[in-house]
């Protein structure tokens, strides 16, 4: 744990995808996944994982973006679910402009504060996260998955199938 | 049906609490954890290791049929935990209507769940 804040202390400063963290971007055409890892002092804004992380801080995020393509539900879902790396020259939104994600995993060490969806709290050690929420209203498909040691292995589906 | 072990099939008719999303929650803690736990007015505190893996479903808030029933939901999970670091999230859920047509189709479900979870998608 003193390792952890250590390196908090050396590293630098992130504030979502923006300062010293690595970024990975993925998309297909129904969502967008923004992957972060991060040494030093990491603060998340949104607000289903908000929080601060003095330490290391790994993070998934899985963003929908156009539930309504075109499908035909869960036949099809595993092959569409592909997601693909974004070109680094392509224009992107930063994760603040993606709204609120529909899933995320996170793995962060040293200590952390956190205000998301899950409420307060402090951790100070290690701590490991996945969460999905689907909204009451909504009516279709909806695939993720996602392996924290497997960067660029991800998969998000998401269909609303309205009557 | 081994090999489906640690997957957990999902058809759910049951009521969650005051949620407003179906919800799908690991979360594993080494170390110090504190966090407030609103609905008993108490703390809670960890020391040393923690690990909850839970699905919360919530009631209808609208409509005049099925209002206070609990939301339709059928789904395939796999969650994968090795020590701290290596973590496996997957699900297949359908909500609402078509999670009753898929939960009649139990064969394509389960042809989505193995092509996702047993063979990475392909």
């Amino acid at each position: 744990m003193v390792f952890c804040v250590a390196m908090g202390m050396c590293g630098g400063c992130a504030v979502n995808d923006v300062g010293l963290v690595r970024v990975g971007r993925y998309e297909n055409e129904m969502g967008h996944v923004v992957e972060l890892d991060a040494v030093g002092i990491h603060l998340i804004t949104n607000r289903s994982d908000g929080g601060l992380t003095i330490g290391r801080s790994h993070r998934v995020y899985f963003f929908a973006k156009n539930v309504e393509a075109a499908g035909a539900g869960i036949g099809e879902a595993v092959d569409r679910s592909v997601m693909k790396a974004v070109a680094k020259d392509k224009a992107i939104k930063r994760m603040g402009e993606l709204g609120e994600p529909m899933a995320w995993m996170s793995r962060s060490e040293g200590v952390m504060f956190r205000t998301g969806s899950g409420g307060v709290g402090l951790t100070v050690g290690a701590r490991t996260h996945a969460e999905m929420r689907i909204a009451e209203k909504f009516e279709g498909v909806v695939v993720v998955y996602g392996e924290m040691d497997r960067p660029g292995g991800y998969r998000f589906y998401v269909k609303e199938i309205k009557p | 049906m081994k090999k489906w072990k640690g997957m957990m099939v999902v058809v759910l008719m049951m009521g969650g609490c005051q949620a407003t999303h179906v919800v799908y929650v690991h979360d594993a803690v080494l170390g110090i954890d504190v966090s407030p736990v609103p609905s008993q007015g108490t703390m809670k505190f960890v020391l040393g290791y923690d690990r909850e893996t839970f699905a919360l479903v919530p009631r209808h808030t609208e409509g005049e049929t099925n209002k206070g029933e609990a939301m339709s939901v059928t789904g395939v999970s796999r969650v994968k935990v090795t020590g701290m670091h290596d973590v496996t999230f997957g699900h297949v859920i359908a909500t609402g209507k078509p999670a009753v047509g898929v939960a009649k189709d139990g064969s394509g479900l389960k042809d989505v769940a193995e092509r996702l979870f047993e063979k990475g998608g392909k």
